[in-house]
């Protein structure tokens, strides 16, 4: 073990836990309250980003989740969950605000119009992009949650299950329709987007 | 009967549709939304800082109190109805006396008590 890795591994065994800060924040505690704001902020607004097909609010929703849990850290009941908590509250918070107010992403609807495949960009990575994204837009939120948790924020089936508070069976299952309604929608480009991204990676 | 899509569905294996999963846009990192939201938190702590706690005005004690002056006339109260009772000088302003006890030798018939009624009959007045 060199010194440098000795030395990160006594850093994360003297990171506070989430049980310190918390109990910490709920003293009104600033500094603990930034530390876990910095701990998850981003986890949060990536799967809120994914749960509203990327619309500009998702920073204000993933915002809100931490307001509440600054507001009343008690809602926790057990530290350990604090992701957990955070992630079930602003997902929640993202489906009801959406259910409220339909989903208008204005941006990402441009980018589909310009993005269609032509002469010059038909294996561009922008097209590329435009077309996965838009498939994934196209799944029922519940689906695209389980996606966004699983594949691109790599939890455990049964981790993403506790957020979502629904069984590990039900999870695959929805996750099996999601992957099977992304192949569909994906395959008649199949053959294009497979040969961009071997572009790119080449 | 498989439509043509799904028979090409099948075609994509699971590892096909990761890599174009890969694909998908990333979420754009947001400059400064966390100090954003810390200043919002911040904020919120300078225009409330007792947060929604309601505190009831703190007991202040008085001092040189002459509120236990009031137990006086309650104390005295309580010692004189103990002598009374002790020596029996009270019993006169009880109400009624033993005179006024009915005697159970009354002519009385518990069951209807119109026995003692007076006779108003014309016999009787006359």
């Amino acid at each position: 073990m060199n010194g440098t890795t000795a030395l990160l591994n006594t850093r994360a065994l003297h990171q506070p836990t989430d049980a310190v800060l918390l109990a910490a924040a709920a003293r009104q505690d600033h500094s603990a309250f930034a530390t876990l704001v910095n701990r998850y902020y981003d986890l949060v607004h990536r799967v809120v980003w994914r749960t509203t097909n990327g619309h500009a609010d998702a920073a204000d929703i993933a915002q809100e989740a931490f307001l509440r849990l600054w507001k009343n850290p008690a809602q926790v009941r057990e530290a350990k969950a604090l992701k957990s908590w955070l992630m079930r509250v602003a997902s929640n918070l993202a489906m009801d605000r959406f259910r409220l107010q339909p989903l208008q992403d204005i941006d990402a609807a441009d980018e589909v119009a310009d993005a269609r495949p032509s002469a010059e960009h038909a294996l561009s990575r922008q097209w590329a992009s435009s077309t996965v994204d838009n498939a994934i837009r196209q799944l029922p939120e519940r689906q695209r949650l389980a996606l966004s948790l699983v594949h691109f924020e790599q939890m455990s089936n049964g981790e993403a299950a506790t957020i979502m508070e629904l069984s590990v069976d039900a999870l695959e299952s929805l996750l099996a329709r999601a992957r099977r309604s992304l192949k569909q929608s994906l395959a008649p480009e199949k053959a294009n987007l497979l040969a961009s991204l071997n572009e790119e990676e080449s | 009967m498989k439509t043509p899509a799904k028979i090409i569905a099948n075609e994509m294996s699971d590892n096909e549709l990761d890599r174009l999963l890969a694909l998908a846009s990333r979420p754009p990192l947001v400059a400064d939304a966390q100090k954003a939201l810390l200043a919002k938190i911040a904020l919120q702590r300078t225009a409330d800082p007792e947060g929604s706690v309601v505190r009831f005005p703190a007991a202040v004690k008085k001092s040189g109190s002459i509120g236990w002056l009031a137990t006086l006339p309650l104390a005295a109260s309580l010692a004189a109805g103990i002598w009374l009772g002790a020596a029996g000088q009270g019993t006169s302003y009880l109400f009624g006396t033993s005179d006024e006890v009915t005697s159970l030798t009354d002519n009385f018939d518990p069951s209807t008590g119109i026995d003692d009624a007076e006779s108003l009959t014309e016999e009787d007045l006359t």
